[in-house]
């Protein structure tokens, strides 16, 4: 295996998470997406740290996964909220803002 | 063909799969599972790296927590099971589209790139003793983010109470 392997299959998940966030209806469905997207960064950062024999990537993948964590929280809140307020767990439903 | 490649062949197969699994399913509990696996997956591939502190913290973070928040989320939500009549997709051809184009713009810009061939070229050396040398990296040089990432968990889960709190008069 080498870096190349690495990157594409990062940036291969990365496009599936894209795929996900793009077509799903589901709130959390899009929620999940982005955790693959999250995922995927952290995947390329850590190979090519890995490739360069440092270990500066290790550093930053675990930042992005406690922050990940943070974000999670906070949409899964934002989800609860909105199901409450607009009765639906659609994301082409949701149309408080139209007049 | 060593066997370092066939076990990274095998784990990115699956990871392959179970990211599919989890963008294409129907259900949406189902879907969360699913990405509990690829992101198992993903910690075996960070352990071929060398990096088992972050494989750990991975399986520990993600796998664990992040998967039962989401899943504890979706058994609280008052819709739960109500979504088997309607379709789940919306919008299928141009989200396909658009992350295949994706995909191919980073592949190519990828594959002119003469620094990431020479990156590719070098063997990576083995370090002595990784996770000392993390623990390292984390308590001296970067210890200054690390605090302000405990602020941003900390802003996190304030935000998180006060956004979810239910108003006492809608009882």
């Amino acid at each position: 295996m080498n870096l190349y392997h690495l990157l594409f299959l990062s940036y291969l998940i990365f496009s599936i998470g894209l795929f996900g966030v793009l077509s799903r209806r589901h709130l959390v469905g899009i929620l999940i997406g982005i955790e693959l997207m999250f995922n995927s960064a952290n995947l390329a950062i850590v190979s090519i740290s890995w490739s360069m024999g440092l270990l500066t990537g290790q550093v930053i993948a675990l930042f992005g996964i406690a922050i990940t964590a943070a974000e999670i929280a906070v949409g899964l809140a934002l989800f609860l909220l909105t199901e409450r307020l607009s009765k639906t767990v659609y994301a082409d439903k949701i149309d408080m803002m139209r007049g | 063909m060593s066997g370092d490649f066939i076990i990274f062949f095998i784990l990115a197969l699956s990871l392959i799969t179970t990211s599919l699994l989890t963008v294409i399913s129907r259900r949406i509990l189902r879907s969360a599972v699913f990405l509990a696996f690829s992101l198992l997956f993903t910690a075996f591939i960070y352990m071929l790296l060398g990096a088992e502190i972050l494989a750990g913290i991975q399986i520990l973070l993600y796998a664990g927590g992040v998967i039962t928040l989401i899943i504890f989320a979706l058994l609280i939500s008052e819709k739960f099971g109500t979504d088997r009549t309607e379709s789940s997709h919306h919008g299928v051809l141009p989200a396909i589209i658009a992350s295949s184009l994706l995909f191919f713009i980073l592949a190519y810009f990828t594959w002119i790139s003469p620094r990431i061939a020479s990156l590719s070229n070098s063997k990576p050396l083995k370090l002595l003793n990784p996770s000392k040398t993390l623990s390292e990296y984390l308590f001296k040089s970067w210890v200054l983010p690390l605090e302000v990432l405990s602020l941003v968990l900390l802003a996190a889960i304030i935000g998180a109470l006060i956004l979810a709190k239910r108003e006492k008069e809608e009882g």
